[in-house]
């Protein structure tokens, strides 16, 4: 039961992500980078195993970084 | 021949005459093409050179004694790699991040050697005497961002003084503001900053002291992001390139030169901007321009 109900939440959490991005002010240099962030989470928002859901969405966050860096920090 | 008669026609370029004052001078060395086009990823000076790694993997290695710049294609590269970073260590060896997950050794004609997963993902990756200075994931809210270790013992990490992590109201902020850029060392001081303040944390390792400067406040640099490059030339001097205004394609380039020496500022306007600082001394500052020449910036 109590597995169940963490299963819900831990699913939740990409959406929640994308609902916070969506509100957010994203930076014209990256803003890109938002958008791919946002169809990133919704892609791993379909996995059914939690797991699954929780590596890709560090990955999604990795990629994110690397797609802000090379926006403000690449010369 | 036809090439001293180019260089001769670019240096009687000297344009010395936007300085609004300063004391500094500059001029063109070199014409354009000296560098190749593309992303610049990483910088590291060391031994009397400066290497820049692209982001179409090429290793350029610039020397300020021996113009103009030799470039190799980088080697080694596995299909998912997508280099980022470059850090000289003091014994001259580079090494770079194919990945967040590997660090790699690049020798100096562009094979990527010695391959090692780390721990946890670094996404910069930068240099302090005989360890790497990187910034690593996951950013825990009010801890120092920046750690060094070995580059052949990557778990032996120690955190960097300075600058701590800062709390954002949402996740992506968090990672997309607590970026870290770091500049050009001075022996084992390294400056470094959040890509969108305006003061600098200079740190060895053991202490660490912050540095605001008064002309990053002025009108004609990009508010949102001021510091876009940093050269130490010493305990109290350094260069400081400042970030200009956006360009109407979104670019972000350096459009004004600020040497600082003790409590006073000088600064000077670059035209073409630059797209960072190659190498400084106390006396002379040397940078890329946009359009790929090195320009000189002196204080004599």
């Amino acid at each position: 039961m109590e597995n169940t109900i963490v299963k819900r939440l831990v699913q939740l959490i990409p959406a929640l992500a994308i609902a916070v991005l969506i509100l957010s002010d994203a930076q014209p240099a990256s803003a890109g980078c938002f958008m791919k962030l946002k169809d990133c989470y919704a892609t791993a928002a379909n996995q059914s195993d939690w797991l699954d859901l929780w590596l890709m969405g560090l990955d999604c966050e990795l990629d994110f970084t690397d797609c802000v860096r090379r926006a403000i920090i690449g010369r | 021949m036809r090439r001293i008669i180019a260089l001769a026609a670019v240096l009687t370029l000297c344009v010395c005459g936007d300085s609004f004052g300063s004391v500094l001078h500059k001029y063109l060395a070199t014409p354009g093409g000296v560098v190749p086009d593309g992303l610049i990823v990483g910088r590291a000076v060391c031994q009397g050179a400066t290497w820049l790694l692209t982001e179409k993997a090429q290793l350029v290695r610039v020397s300020a004694a021996n113009r103009p710049a030799t470039v190799h294609d980088v080697r080694g590269l596995l299909l998912d790699d997508r280099l980022w970073g470059l850090a000289c260590l003091s014994d001259g060896s580079l090494w770079t991040l194919p990945s967040p997950r590997v660090l790699a050794r690049l020798s100096p004609d562009g094979r990527l050697t010695e391959r090692q997963n780390v721990r946890l993902p670094r996404v910069g990756l930068f240099a302090s005497g005989d360890r790497l200075l990187f910034q690593q994931l996951p950013t825990v809210i009010d801890a120092p961002i920046l750690a060094t270790s070995p580059a052949r013992q990557p778990f032996d990490v120690r955190t960097w003084p300075g600058l701590r992590a800062r709390s954002t109201a949402s996740r992506e902020d968090q990672l997309a503001h607590n970026l870290v850029n770091c500049g050009i060392p001075a022996g084992a001081s390294v400056p470094c900053w959040f890509v969108n303040e305006a003061q600098i944390s200079v740190s060895d390792g053991v202490s660490a002291r912050l540095r605001r400067l008064a002309g990053l406040r002025a009108s004609g640099i990009d508010q949102s992001a001021p510091i876009w490059d940093v050269a130490l030339a010493g305990n109290e001097r350094l260069w400081l390139l400042a970030t200009a205004p956006t360009s109407p394609s979104g670019g972000r380039t350096g459009g004004r030169l600020i040497f600082v020496n003790h409590l006073k500022e000088d600064h000077i306007d670059l035209a073409p901007t630059a797209r960072l600082i190659l190498s400084a001394t106390d006396t002379r500052c040397l940078v890329l321009t946009v359009r790929g020449e090195l320009m000189e910036v002196s204080t004599q």
